[in-house]
């Protein structure tokens, strides 16, 4: 009996042993810099470059409120839009980068839906979403924030229509083609109302495959405001961030759809313009309101959202798109992704990081990125209103 | 340790109070506060049960109350946040039905194929690599199954299902399928993930007939077919069918790897090879991130329409078998512990097997295991298995040997006729077929996930972080995961092995009435339990409801849950094969109860247990879902899993995070991630075997 005993009680200890002891020694080694290894360092230089050419392009001009970053330790969580996580990955990178392993902040691209819950919830110290808070929205937010939460537009982008058909290299779809694809009513490549759109392309006898977003989606949401506010006859219903049309296939996130768009012939998608470029895919060129056809880019994209109509009351920093603007270089398929953010309410420990990189973001460094990025850039005014919503965080 | 020596304690017998069923030892205040620890561990578990239940039913009632919509019939958007709420369940039962059944109709005949193939036709030697090979792949994580999923089976299923809407394109049903995701894809992925599981337990059934009867039937001068058909099938019938209503329950509760390959749409799905449909897992899985109040009352409403439906399933399996004859279920078991016997393992190791592989979602173990109770005191442990063991070896040998006498007497009396014996080498042929069936889509993604793993995985990948890591750039590394990873499997043991060793004594040593029943049902109850419920129930109560954090330890709680059913169930079996004569003897020594059970019967099972626990370890590991729910996604280093800062990341979510990106390097990393996550798995996996055969009774 003694025997069995010890046998056992040894082996359990020994076993608790080497388990702790594997345990400790993994605590120990791990390192979260990954700066100097491998081709790490080629994004960084860029990155400093990036800073400091917009330096040099606006000279000794005041970027002092919008330029460069200041450092602040702590940890932040951040969560929402897809749209805008190349765009806020590299500035989360740039800011890591600069103020070292005292600073953490986490990104998390679930969607425009989930980071307004998760702000809401606590879960996040900020979302990032395509659309500003609603009315009830914005009640829970104040709640959470125990003063006033705010959506602020900072970045701007566009909204690519990805598309996978073999041998056809150019397309141009209006509105009202891409109101009846998204809803099901055109199921094939060669059908005449694609044809009516592209005269002299040839296209295949091919299923359309569309893939529309199965989560919260603020691209969703701008999408499908596009696609109502220009065709309202072909796409009826309103804007949604659950995507609204009817058929039609799901993916989950910008990502899921570019994957999808990918790996499917025949296949058909929105996401912003960035994950087109990222994943190479072919973009068509989309119907404005007068049924001219404007190809995607960033340039076109910010003809469109300059002449939008921009609300600052409640100390928010809206866009209010102009559908009927028709202009042949003004792209009409766009978004602004907002930070949502407790203006007054914020955790002393959280403050000065977020206020410091939301700044950052806001700032001509950051901003000067964006169009590598495949994002539209705040104009220099609207910059130094941004960057001054989030000086004033509190 | 030496000093607490049985003998030491002197016999102070006392009237009254008879707590041992063997001995009247008197009631010592030892005694008293032992029983009621383990009581009061019983008690905490149904208290802990009530309050899920409870929490879960209010959430869920409050949702529905303000729903505008038929729950039953609308098909419209998911929008319970809306304004007037709506939503539906019924579309997403019905899809989880639909996918489940696909599943099924795949998977069963081709897990009865292999499990004949492996008892009755692979060369002995084999058999046995064969069947561990099958065990093991039961224990991949779904995360995995979903990465080929959607990586590989999608693209590819294009063209499949272009080729069945062609042959069958005139039923409904199949109507024009050129779509890669679709409720029949999920259907597929679902049967590759419950086919190791039914194949296992009818492995087990199938090895348990009778010798007499195989003998007999080789006698009568049958070929191998009709001995199987005389035989094995008319023995095996009621415990394959509770393993194929088990595979159903685990299909039914399936989350991440079905919401990897859907494209979800809330309508009643009748054309399988079109894209739409939604499960209740899956649509969880989709819809927590955006959910507010009413929308996780909608979720919990569905997640528990999902945990009845499991649960009603495990308790039809569970029927099955004990109306398959008489005594079938104990005879299960009884089989079950002379594998090990027979093979070079344990025992005890082969009834963990099922344990394990059943923890899904529960079931098989309980279906196997529950009635030794009445077993117990005729059951003599050491001897009888080594016995069973050698008889059981002869046996084998026997009816090779009766084959070849039956087949030599056949040549002599009645020859099979050459159309009776093409018909049994036919059949040996199909469970061939079907084998390499089974192993293709197992082969394919342990290839698929070894090849491409290999990339990325090097020294930095283990010592690194994924920080400052951009998609497009190589190097960065999951440390941080695998941090997070065994910090939250560790404190989930932590928390589930004391009450759990502590309930399972209370079952085995004390359990009587109504206190013991009850706790075996909501044991039961616990091992239905999808595991994206558990989730719900920690994000809802947990994190929303008591404003805790979606730290690390938020997720060690789910997966607690998850494993303390498991934990249980094992521990229970391995403390019942405990033979009562070791008890009696302490007993007979005056050892109160209390020391016996913690001095003899536990360290004597002690073996059994941490095999037990180990495999449950390994299992929550690969846990998914309910991690996504309750855990914030980061991608530097958080060796604090109690951070009200951060959450933490586990190999699971990094590669739930990254499989989507389009870029190679970002790729490499998710693929090595996977491979990662399946070594340190099948590592758990392979030492918990070692413990059970080093330990194993007799083997010193």
């Amino acid at each position: 009996m003694k025997i069995h005993v010890g046998v056992n009680g040894r082996s359990a200890t020994v076993g608790a042993g080497v388990l702790a002891l594997a345990l400790a020694s993994l605590t120990a080694c791990g390192s979260d810099n990954n700066s100097p290894s491998s081709s790490g360092g080629s994004s960084t230089t860029s990155s400093a470059t990036g800073g400091s050419s917009s330096s040099t392009a606006t000279g000794s001009s005041p970027t002092a409120a919008g330029g460069e970053i200041t450092c602040a330790n702590g940890t932040l969580a951040g969560q929402g839009s897809s749209a805008q996580n190349a765009a806020i990955t590299k500035f989360v990178k740039d800011f890591q980068t600069k103020c070292g392993s005292g600073t953490n902040i986490s990104y998390n691209a679930t969607g425009s839906g989930p980071g307004v819950t998760a702000f809401v919830q606590k879960q996040a110290d900020w979302a990032g979403s395509d659309y500003p808070l609603n009315a009830d929205q914005q009640k829970q937010a104040d709640q959470r924030c125990g003063g006033k939460a705010v959506s602020v537009g900072t970045i701007p982008g566009a909204i690519a229509v990805m598309y996978n058909v073999p041998n056809v290299d150019k397309l141009s779809l209006s509105a009202s083609t891409l109101g009846k694809i998204f809803n099901g009513k055109i199921t094939k490549w060669n059908d005449d109302a694609i044809k009516t759109d592209n005269p002299g392309v040839t296209l295949p006898d091919l299923a359309i495959q569309a893939f529309h977003r199965s989560d919260a989606s603020g691209t969703s949401f701008n999408f499908s405001n596009y696609l109502n506010k220009t065709a309202p006859s072909d796409f009826s219903a309103a804007a949604n961030k659950q995507w609204p049309g009817t058929g039609g296939q799901a993916a989950q996130g910008s990502k899921g759809v570019a994957q999808a768009v990918q790996s499917t012939a025949g296949a058909i998608g929105y996401a912003e313009v960035s994950y087109a470029t990222q994943n190479s895919l072919k973009t068509a060129a989309i119907g404005n309101k007068d049924g001219k056809f404007v190809p995607v880019s960033i340039a076109n994209a910010s003809k469109f959202i300059a002449k939008a109509q921009v609300d600052t009351a409640d100390g928010n920093y809206k866009f209010n798109f102009d559908y009927t603007y028709a202009a042949d270089d003004a792209y009409p398929a766009v978004l602004v992704t907002y930070e949502i953010v407790c203006s007054t309410g914020n955790s002393s420990d959280k403050l000065p990081v977020l206020k410091n990189f939301l700044q950052y973001t806001a700032g001509s460094a950051a901003q000067s990125q964006l169009e590598s990025l495949g994002y539209v850039a705040l104009s220099s005014d609207q910059q130094s209103k941004v960057a001054a919503i989030f000086g004033g965080l509190s | 340790m030496s000093g607490t020596a049985p003998t030491a304690t002197r016999p102070t017998p006392r009237p009254g109070g008879a707590s041992s069923p063997a001995l009247d030892s008197g009631t010592r205040r030892g005694d008293a506060v032992f029983s009621g620890t383990v009581r009061g561990a019983a008690i905490l578990l149904l208290l802990l049960m009530a309050t899920i239940a409870a929490f879960l039913v209010y959430r869920a009632s409050d949702a529905l109350s303000a729903n505008h919509a038929n729950v039953v019939t609308y098909t419209g958007q998911w929008a319970p946040d809306d304004s007037p709420p709506k939503f539906g369940i019924g579309t997403l039962a019905w899809g989880t039905l639909v996918t489940s059944l696909i599943a099924i109709i795949i998977a069963a005949p081709v897990a009865v194929g292999v499990a004949l193939f492996i008892t009755q036709y692979a060369p002995r030697r084999l058999a046995q690599v064969l069947g561990y090979i099958v065990d093991l792949l039961a224990a991949v994580p779904s995360i995995i199954y979903g990465l080929w999923g959607i990586l590989f089976l999608v693209p590819h299923m294009q063209g499949a299902s272009q080729t069945v809407s062609d042959v069958l394109g005139w039923i409904p049903l199949f109507e024009s399928g050129v779509f890669g995701r679709s409720v029949f894809t999920a259907g597929v992925i679902l049967s590759i993930m419950i086919l190791p599981i039914i194949a296992a337990i009818s492995r087990e059934v199938f090895l348990q007939t009778p010798r007499e009867q195989v003998e007999a039937a080789y006698a009568l001068g049958s070929t191998r077919w009709e001995m199987i058909k005389l035989a094995v099938l008319p023995y095996g019938r009621s415990g394959v069918g509770s393993a194929i209503v088990l595979g159903f329950g685990r299909a039914l509760g399936e989350t991440v790897a079905v919401a990897m390959v859907l494209s979800p749409s809330y309508i009643f799905v009748t054309k399988l090879l079109q894209p739409g449909g939604n499960t209740i897992a899956a649509n969880i899985a989709l819809q927590f991130g955006s959910a507010f109040t009413t929308g996780q009352g909608a979720l919990i409403a569905s997640g528990l329409v999902l945990f009845v439906v499991t649960f009603a399933v495990n308790w039809l399996a569970r029927r099955i078998t004990r109306h398959g004859g008489a005594g079938g279920e104990r005879r299960g078991l009884l089989a079950l512990l002379r594998i090990g016997g027979r093979d070079e393992s344990t025992h005890y190791e082969s009834s963990f097997d099922v344990a394990a592989t059943s923890a899904a979602t529960g079931g098989a173990a309980a279906t196997a295991i529950v009635p030794v109770q009445e077993d117990r005191g005729a059951f003599e442990a050491k001897d009888s298995v080594q016995e069973v063991a050698e008889d059981d070896a002869a046996g084998r040998a026997r009816s090779h040997r009766a084959s070849r006498v039956g087949a030599i007497s056949g040549g002599v009396l009645s020859a099979p006729s050459p159309q009776r014996r093409l018909r049994s080498s036919l059949a040996g042929g199909l469970t061939v077929a079907t084998f390499v069936l089974a192993v293709l889509p197992l082969l394919s993604i342990l290839w698929l996930v070894v090849s491409r793993g290999t990339h990325a995985l090097n020294l930095d990948f283990l010592t690194h972080s994924l920080r400052n890591v951009s998609e497009d750039q190589v190097g960065g590394g999951v440390y941080h995961a695998v941090i997070g990873t065994l910090e939250q499997a560790g404190l989930a043991t932590l928390m589930a092995v004391p009450i759990g060793l502590l309930v399972a004594v209370y079952l085995v040593e004390y359990g009587r009435g109504a206190l013991a029943r009850a706790v075996t049902f909501f044991v039961d109850v616990m091992m239905g339990l999808p595991s994206i419920v558990a989730g719900l129930f920690i994000l809802s109560m947990w994190i929303i409801g008591l404003g805790q954090k979606a730290n690390g330890f938020a997720g060690a709680l789910a997966l607690a849950i998850l494993m303390l059913p498991i934990v249980i169930r094992s521990s229970e079996e391995m403390l019942k094969l405990v033979p009562d004569s070791l008890r009696e003897a302490s007993y007979a020594l005056g050892v109160p109860k209390w020391r016996t059970i913690t001095k003899i019967v536990i360290p004597t099972s002690l073996p059994g247990i941490i095999t037990g626990v180990m495999l449950g370890v390994a299992r929550v590991m690969g846990e998914t879902a309910p991690i996504l729910l309750v855990v914030g996604y980061i991608s530097n280093i958080n060796p604090n899993p109690f951070s009200g800062d951060e959450g933490q990341a586990t190999l699971p979510t990094v590669i739930y995070n990254t499989y989507t990106s389009a870029q190679k390097a970002s790729n490499d990393r998710t693929w090595s991630a996977a491979l990662l996550l399946i070594i340190i798995i099948m590592l758990l996996n392979v030492i918990a075997r070692l413990i059970a055969w080093w330990k194993k009774p007799g083997r010193a």
